[in-house]
């Protein structure tokens, strides 16, 4: 019996591993009625088509093109802020994508601030975590649900029948488990607990404290963007990349996150 | 001009005590060639009533090119000490009294001291090098004040040459000093050039310095830009106008001294150029306009080459002027096929004014073999200081040509590639790039530890893997004491469990199967072969209680009865599964 319940796990674990590609890009579903965004861009109606994208994630077609596509909106609406949050978080879905990283660095070039981005690596880390920072974080859960599921065909098989080289696989297969699932756990919760901000409004100004008669630090820019390092209801404390740390009200920022 | 020099003036009159007024006037050279010009500064310390005088001098020209006001406040006292540059400008050949300068000054009449100005026979055409030359030998702007002493700050425009000939580069040099602190950036804006242009290619040069300017420490920025006369004809560079933030320390109500930003607009005066037409005797053939002194040097790249193959001409023209883009032909045997490149063009604005590098590359290409001698490349221009036309020349070079003689065609269809002057892409502005289309927009990519594949994913093959390491354990365990141990425990824990079953349904033949198959696990032999008599004998050896072994005997006699005998079944089923609950608690 037992080895009867062994053998279908394997079996629905190879189904699983078959049907994986296809999941890794995303299902493929048709237009939901109503949601041509691409004809009011295309029509010159900028804000109702990033309305219209927007309405397109309510209804839960969450993925990396329809942020892509939301930010273009904005962008060409004027609003360089919500432009490069929803770019931003296209990125998350799409961090490879070429056009993405074109139109961030775009828009970048037209915000007033002089800032780094928030998370840009340089020298050895950048090449050491190039693949982590390639991969999005589902496609690292992914990876490493996959390894895991190899890893353990290998040891079943080898439970049955014991070839050669099978630790030396077994090893390298725990290592890509090990990585793509702690890396997507980490970046879930660095998205989740620590994002980036995105200025949103004209102008705002970076306070001392959270209580608008507290010091003036700095004034930030539409498209200005931070690190958050604490959350209030009304407030945000993020840091510069110039190092200066301060509080932003809530409303004047929008947040890099896979939700909304 | 007018008989009288006016020089008008806006003077403050600040509150305090005054210091004694006076008017002092220095010039920078008293030596001056026709049409030269040097700096006369004229200062006026004191509440003077209306702009200092100075008599006209029949052959010497003075006009105003810049004002500055200074007001010192010591122990009390203020003083306001008002500066005018002056360009004295030599007009006629002669020696001449200039001065003295004259004003009203708290109401008393000052004169300042008189010169005497030698002016001597033209020495034109003047050039930038001998203007430059000029300014170096009085001590250059190292040494010699460049503006007013005493004044705030001061901007004085000048031309490396007044009258320069038709397309011969000058420099417009404007100096700005500042002896007070200023807050960003100071603005200028771009005279108008009449009927000069600027160089084309060419870039404004400025150099920033500090300079000790009698006693008082001046920051100083020099501006240069290359320009060239197009017409014949009096023009003139227009007034360039100048915006700072000076920052000036102020006593406050309370006597505090405060520092205060002050925005400030100045000029430097316009600057007359008479542009001189160049002669038409002496002109070279193929002349196309270029003045200036240059030297023409040419180079092989190889003395040798096969026909159909390509040699390269290096031609490297410098000196001071400027080509603007005008092409050098070299002349060649008919034989030969030339393809040439875009030129290399470099240009240095310097203290002697615009310096010009072209390198300019023929690929030379010859049908015929031979040995050719190509002529020196020629450059005809008009030398300013020499006053007459030139012709530059370089030097011949001879390149061998080996092989048999081609066909044009041949050489046009090996040459094509050379005639490829790339040039730089200009970006003309920068745009996002356009929507992301298709099914893929459509879904939702999120993925999570608690979505069914993942989880399948992981639970899956790792339930299986355990499935199947427990029960090779158990394999592995089968062939030990203790596995056996514990597997007739598990047999015995069944046994009971099919007792019960079999106690409720009533089923005799299932509770004795279940009975013996319990002694078969307990007694490490079959129980199926047990007899009433050797039952109880059995059990007393492994230990079990005296009672409990002759309930079993009992059992398996009455078992025996209803199987041979036709005994009573009623209730056995039930006693068997309860002595097997007895042999549980006592055994």
């Amino acid at each position: 019996m037992v080895t009867r319940a062994a053998l279908l796990a394997g079996l629905l674990a190879g189904c699983l591993l078959v049907g994986l590609p296809a999941r890794a890009e995303g299902p493929v579903v048709a237009r939901p009625a109503g949601f041509d965004c691409t004809g009011l861009f295309e029509a010159g109606s900028y804000a109702e088509a990033a309305a219209c994208f927007d309405g397109l994630e309510d209804q839960g077609h969450v993925n990396g093109h329809i942020l892509y596509n939301q930010g273009n909106s904005w962008f060409r609406a004027g609003e360089m802020g919500e432009a490069l949050l929803a770019w931003r978080r296209a990125r998350l879905y799409l961090p490879r994508d070429g056009d993405l990283t074109a139109n961030i660095e775009a828009a970048r070039e037209r915000t007033t601030d002089d800032l780094e981005p928030p998370g840009r690596r340089e020298g050895l880390a950048r090449t050491l975590l190039a693949p982590f920072d390639a991969l999005s974080d589902s496609e690292l859960l992914l990876a490493g649900s996959v390894a895991w599921a190899l890893l353990f065909l290998l040891l079943t098989l080898r439970l049955r029948r014991p070839f050669a080289g099978w630790p030396a696989l077994a090893a390298t297969l725990a290592v890509i488990a090990a990585a793509g699932l702690f890396g997507s756990a980490a970046r879930s919760y660095q998205v989740s607990r620590h994002p980036v901000a995105v200025v949103l409004v004209e102008e705002v100004t970076l306070r001392s404290g959270r209580d608008v008669m507290s010091t003036d630090l700095a004034r930030l820019h539409e498209g200005a963007e931070a690190s958050v390092v604490e959350e209030s209801p009304d407030w945000v404390q993020v840091t510069l990349s110039t190092g200066l740390r301060g509080w932003l009200p809530a409303g004047s920022v929008g947040l890099v996150r896979y939700e909304r | 001009m007018g008989r009288l020099l006016p020089l008008l003036l806006v003077l403050v009159a600040l509150p305090g005590t005054a210091i004694a007024g006076s008017i002092t006037a220095r010039l920078d050279r008293s030596s001056l060639a026709v049409g030269e010009s040097t700096r006369l500064t004229i200062e006026v310390q004191g509440d003077a009533e209306g702009a200092p005088k100075l008599a006209e001098v029949e052959g010497l020209g003075v006009e105003v090119v810049g004002t500055s006001m200074n007001t010192r406040l010591s122990r009390g006292r203020t003083s306001t000490v008002t500066s005018y540059a002056c360009r004295l400008t030599a007009r006629k050949e002669g020696t001449w009294i200039l001065g003295p300068a004259r004003a009203t000054i708290d109401g008393q009449s000052k004169a300042s001291e008189s010169f005497e100005v030698k002016v001597t026979p033209a020495r034109a055409p003047q050039t930038a090098a001998s203007s430059q030359q000029d300014r170096t030998s009085r001590g250059g702007p190292a040494t010699a004040p460049p503006g007013q002493p005493g004044g705030d700050y001061y901007a004085i425009a000048t031309v490396s040459d007044a009258t320069p000939w038709v397309g011969q580069s000058i420099t417009y040099d404007v100096e700005v000093g500042s002896a007070l602190r200023t807050s960003g950036q100071t603005s200028w804006e771009q005279p108008s050039l009449g009927s000069l242009a600027l160089e084309p290619g060419t870039e404004m040069h400025q150099d920033d310095r500090r300079q000790m300017i009698e006693g008082r420490a001046y920051n100083v920025t020099t501006i240069r830009l290359p320009i060239f006369p197009v017409e014949v004809g009096q023009t003139e560079v227009g007034a360039a106008r100048f915006g700072m933030t000076v920052l000036r320390q102020r006593r406050n109500w309370a006597g505090i001294n405060v520092t205060v930003r002050e925005p400030v607009a100045f000029e430097a005066a316009a600057v007359p150029v008479h542009a001189r037409a160049l002669p038409t005797r002496g002109r070279p053939a193929g002349f196309q306009g270029i003045v200036g002194r240059f030297s023409v040097e040419a180079s092989l790249n190889t003395d040798r080459v096969e026909t159909g193959k390509t040699a390269t001409l290096t031609v490297r023209v410098t000196g001071s002027g400027s080509l603007r883009g005008k092409r050098l032909t070299p002349e060649l045997p008919p034989s030969f096929e030339i393809y040439d490149e875009a030129p290399e063009a470099s240009f240095r604005v310097g203290a002697s004014g615009l310096r010009t590098e072209v390198v300019a590359r023929y690929h030379l290409l010859s049908r015929e073999p031979g040995t050719f001698e190509i002529p020196g490349v020629a450059l005809p221009h008009f030398d300013p200081e020499r006053q007459r036309y030139v012709v530059a020349r370089s030097q011949p070079v001879r390149l061998e040509v080996t092989g048999a003689p081609i066909s044009e065609e041949a050489v046009v269809s090996r040459s094509a590639g050379l005639v490829h002057a790339k040039e730089e892409v200009e970006v003309l502005g920068t745009d996002i790039l356009p929507l992301h289309t298709g099914p893929r927009m459509y879904g939702d990519a999120r993925v999570g530890f608690g979505s069914p594949l993942i989880l399948g994913l992981l639970l899956l093959p790792l339930l299986g893997f355990c499935g199947l390491a427990v029960r090779a354990s158990r394999e592995r365990m089968a062939g030990t004491a203790g596995g056996q141990r514990r597997q007739r425990q598990r047999a015995a824990k069944r046994a009971r469990a099919d007792s019960r079953r079999a106690a409720t349904a009533g089923d005799v033949d299932a509770a004795e199967a279940a009975l013996r198959e319990y002694l078969t696990a307990r007694l490490q032999r079959s129980g199926a072969a047990l007899s009433p008599d050797d039952g109880p004998r059995v059990l007393a050896e492994e230990g079990a209680p005296e009672e409990l072994a002759d309930d079993l005997g009992s059992l398996l006699a009455r078992l025996e009865a209803a199987r041979f005998g036709g005994g009573e079944t009623r209730g056995l089923a039930e006693d068997i599964d309860a002595w097997l609950g007895d042999a549980e608690t006592l055994w």
